[in-house]
């Protein structure tokens, strides 16, 4: 089932963690980099699951805490109730430690999370139903007790010792022994059930809503029981080593006298369920019928009795108790979150005159002053303003739409500065956003990659060139071409246009121009053509092989123009990849397109098959946009892969490498 | 009363008590409202030393090792976090407090490629005192060639922001500090780990491999158009692709190589290091 839960701050510490299965922390570490940092959404996910390996993992985020909850569950499973447990786990969370967090700025602090986190967890299980649901889970517990001891998240004294329970009305060592003491400690909320337990008298203060609580958990563990036992049966043997550590936190490892003593306390709450009204549930529990019920009675009743105090005795069972209270609490902060979200709510509706108009003015001059808590609200006039801006750059109209949303989403729980205004804010954020995009995540030094290689494979460097149509392939291949030659590379050039007329012919007279201009630099350059007609691949693969045994440094391969939607044309890409096995694929894209951007890296970044990808784009034509360089952060925004050059002018030397500074200024300009 | 000096201000006449007191008022009121309403603004930490590198490279890890002298386990990071230390963190558990008390931060960067401009940014800002850089990075990974790039790229980065940034305060102020950088080679508990010197010698040959391919690379989209971009471009000594660590001192850093473990804590040298660094 859930095999991993973990509470993570922003700045990267594991604040709390409970894993029932061992999950490596790059699974983690790959859902922050890929979706969190670089924001590359899988296919179909809209941003709510992350599969990697066998595992699904959701998550939620407390923007303003700067906490992420993650779960990682098996993908087999279907969860549904993931998201709920998500959301009630960060509301109890952010209840219950968000003041220390926010003032221990980041770092990390002591959470003792783990009875709130098992209780909702059970009751959520519970809720689901269905037999398969809990069964499964009461194995996983012992897993989980079972490792937890050992080199689990934190100190093993953790374990043993009920720990202290910051923000909590009555943490857990005190309540224990105060029922032994029989001091009337957590008046209503907690004592009228453990009391009615034993004695199975004066129900009356037992609210209707624990009641049901009551029921539901006899109905819910009853089915579950004999499961657990032959479950027990089963590997017990591999986890009675373990028995004596695990015995206090896991209730499915109870020897068989133990587990009888759970089966009372459910009794008792039946108890609890016939005092107030009905036969139903002495019904439910003793399937032998109703006939015997007044016998049933007698008999049982006194053994919970007796076996509820042997448990207060040695404290075996203390995790059970603590779970009932718990679920009073972790239900209070529930409702009082909700409460208080719903105050908000109608404060701003209608709050009193007098507050709004003070609460006005504080507003008021925070928007000038700064110190304001943004929200969603605030934030859209500025968002909606730097989303025409980026249209007008020519940003592709998906990409800025999700860059708007995903910058929106991270401001909004932030203050403003001291006299920051939201726009000056919003602006600050998008710059961040695009210089995210911008940024590569790998090497881009080609000449560095090309001498690795030569050193240490000695085969020739293969970079391939494709793209749409017109866009200026075979322009910025020889750029490239001089690029090498300047560093004085034997280049050899593949012409594996076959298809348009004259291809081969333009690429012979670049090959004539570049020998000429480089003969002084000591760069040789030739052309390796095999005529119209032929298959691409073929010529690619025959001209590595022809520069491997002349001795090339490089070969560069241009490939015939192709429409991105074209899946006849598309199609052939995957064989010459597996063919030509290139080093580099680049794409040109033109700075002039608009918002088929996008579709053209996402399609041309799918059609070499699984296993590769695009390694680049070469933006070409930049010179004739001006500042209106969208078309930088459409593509690599879609796909991930980052701009290797762009084409600046119509000579050789118009190559430039991006820098990063420079785009995002003219994108914000 | 009638001793006080009164001021006839547009027709209206008044003591120099309240226009002294209505003055004060005009002044004050906004920079307390300001103050307040704004506390959630911190004034930037006296003195910084700079946790950067790779990711996985275990930056995380020694900031919450000098808190809480445990290993406490750590994803990748999405934030920088800045963390006040005194200097008593430093120190084992067993030797004596030796009574100097001033606190320190330490600032905490993400490592990941395109979350790095945060620890430049903080180097270039001539108005935060660095007053040193940890260089945290895997010795364990770096005898493969990706990872071998990556570390030596990150650090070639941060060499170039603190050469500007020497460059900047070195015209400004007569006289200028070099900052310390320890390059911390982390987890050589492990059996791949390479030894440090080794790993000196080959940050350094691969850095004179970057700066050689940098300088016959292509120019930058728009280079040329504000100058300053063009200043930082070499790492260095112009005449030479060498870099070596004695050369740096002449741009304003100190190199010092050290390895240890976290997960063995063996941190002493790094932990000695940054007591030097607090005490210069």
């Amino acid at each position: 089932m859930l095999d991993l839960f973990e509470v993570i701050t922003t700045s990267g510490i594991v604040l709390w963690s409970k894993s029932y299965a061992p999950v490596k922390s790059s699974i983690i570490n790959s859902l922050i980099s890929d979706v969190f940092i670089e924001e590359r959404n899988q296919p179909g996910s809209d941003g709510k699951w992350f599969k990697k390996d066998s595992y699904t993992l959701k998550w939620t985020l407390a923007a303003d805490f700067g906490l992420v909850f993650v779960a990682v569950y098996q993908s087999l499973l279907h969860l549904t109730w993931i998201d709920e447990l998500l959301d009630q786990v960060k509301t109890l969370f952010v209840a219950l430690y968000g003041e220390k967090i926010k003032a221990s700025t980041g770092t990390k602090i002591q959470c003792h999370f783990d009875q709130y986190f098992e209780a909702r967890l059970r009751s959520l299980e519970r809720k689901a139903g269905g037999n398969s649901t809990i069964r499964p889970i009461n194995t996983t517990l012992e897993d989980r007790s079972s490792e937890g001891n050992g080199g689990g998240f934190s100190d093993g004294d953790e374990w043993s010792a009920p720990p202290p329970m910051p923000g909590v009305n009555h943490p857990g060592a005190p309540f224990t022994q105060q029922q032994s003491l029989d001091t009337p400690y957590s008046s209503e909320k907690v004592n009228p059930l453990i009391e009615v337990t034993p004695s199975g008298t004066s129900s009356n203060t037992v609210p209707p809503a624990m009641m049901a609580q009551a029921l539901l958990q006899a109905s819910g563990r009853r089915p579950g029981r004999p499961r657990r036992s032959r479950k027990s049966a089963g590997p017990s043997s591999a986890s009675s080593a373990h028995a004596s550590s695990g015995e206090e936190r896991s209730p499915a490892r109870l020897s068989n006298k133990h587990k009888r003593g759970k089966e009372m306390r459910i009794w008792g709450e039946d108890g609890i369920a016939a005092d107030a009204s009905d036969y139903q549930k002495l019904d439910y529990s003793g399937t032998t019928g109703i006939s015997t019920d007044d016998e049933q009675d007698d008999t049982l009743r006194p053994k919970p009795e007796a076996i509820d105090q042997n448990t207060w005795g040695t404290r075996t069972n203390k995790g059970d108790f603590l779970l009932k209270d718990l679920d009073y609490e972790i239900d209070d902060i529930l409702k009082q979150a909700n409460k208080a979200g719903k105050n908000d709510e109608t404060n701003k509706n209608s709050g009193s005159l007098a507050s709004g108009l003070v609460g006005g003015a504080m507003g008021y001059l925070r928007n000038f002053v700064g110190g304001k808590m943004l929200t969603k609200e605030d934030t859209e006039k500025a968002i909606s303003g730097v989303m025409t801006h980026l249209l007008e750059k020519n940003v592709a109209r998906e990409a800025a739409v999700q860059i708007c949303d995903s910058v929106q989403t991270s401001l909004i729980g932030q203050k403003t500065g001291s006299f920051q205004s939201i726009e000056s804010l919003v602006k600050l954020a998008m710059e961040d956003a695009l210089r995210k995009i911008l940024t590569p995540t790998t090497s881009l030094d080609l000449l560095r990659e090309i001498s690795q290689i030569r050193e240490t494979e000695e085969r020739p460097y293969v970079i391939s060139i494709v793209g749409v149509n017109g866009v200026g392939k075979s322009t910025n291949l020889s750029k490239i071409c001089f690029f090498l030659l300047q560093n004085k590379m034997k280049v050899l050039i593949a012409a594996c246009d076959t298809f348009r007329s004259g291809a081969v012919e333009q690429l012979r007279v670049h090959a004539r121009n570049l020998k000429e201009l480089s003969e002084r630099e000591g760069g040789v350059v030739e052309l390796y053509e095999k005529g119209y007609g032929k298959d691409a691949a073929n010529i690619a693969k025959d001209a590595v092989s022809y520069a491997a045994a002349q001795g090339f440094d490089v070969v560069l391969i241009d490939t015939a123009g192709r429409r991105h939607n074209d899946q006849r044309l598309m199609s052939s890409l995957e064989k010459f990849a597996k063919f030509a096995n290139p080093d580099k694929i680049l794409m040109v894209g033109e700075a002039l397109v608009g918002s088929d951007s996008v579709q053209q890296a996402r399609n041309f970044n799918a059609a070499f098959g699984k296993e590769r990808k695009l390694d680049g784009f070469i933006i070409s034509k930049c010179d004739t946009v001006g500042d209106m360089v969208g078309t930088l952060i459409s593509m690599v925004f879609a796909t991930g892969i980052p701009v290797v050059f762009l084409g600046v002018g119509q000579n050789y030397t118009d190559l430039r490498t991006l820098n990063v500074k420079w785009a995002v200024g003219l994108l914000m300009s | 009363m009638s001793s006080l000096p009164t001021f006839d201000v547009l027709g209206f006449t008044l003591s120099l008590p309240i226009l002294v007191i209505s003055l004060l008022a005009v002044v004050l009121i906004p920079i307390v409202l300001g103050k307040l309403l704004a506390s959630g603004a911190k004034s930037g930490p006296s003195s910084v030393i700079l946790l950067a590198g790779p990711r996985d490279a275990g930056k995380t890890s020694l900031l919450l090792y000098l808190q809480e002298k445990t290993l406490i386990p750590t994803q990748t990071s999405t934030t920088p976090a800045t963390v006040r230390l005194s200097p008593s963190a430093l120190l084992s558990a067993d030797s004596p407090d030796d009574g100097s008390n001033k606190p320190f931060h330490i600032r905490d960067t993400p490592g990941h490629p395109k979350l790095r401009s945060t620890a430049i940014n903080t180097i270039t800002q001539p108005t935060g005192s660095c007053i040193g850089i940890i260089y945290m990075l895997d010795s364990a990974v770096l005898s493969t060639q990706v990872r071998l790039t990556d570390t030596a790229e990150y650090l070639y980065e941060l060499l170039l922001a603190i050469q500007k940034r020497y460059a900047t305060l070195s015209e400004s102020t007569t006289s200028t500090e070099l900052i310390p950088l320890l390059i911390a080679c982390n987890k050589n508990d492990l059996f791949t780990a390479l030894p440090p010197a080794k790993i000196s010698n080959l940050l350094q040959t691969e850095l004179s491999r970057m700066k050689e391919t940098k300088r016959k690379g292509l120019l930058n989209a728009g280079a040329g158009e504000n100058d300053d971009e063009d200043l930082d471009r070499v790492l260095g000594d112009e005449r030479t692709d060498q870099i070596t660590w004695d050369g740096l001192k002449e741009f304003g850093v100190e190199v010092t190589v050290q390895s240890g473990s976290i997960k063995s804590s063996a941190v002493d040298g790094w932990t000695s290091w940054m007591s030097a660094c607090l005490e210069a």
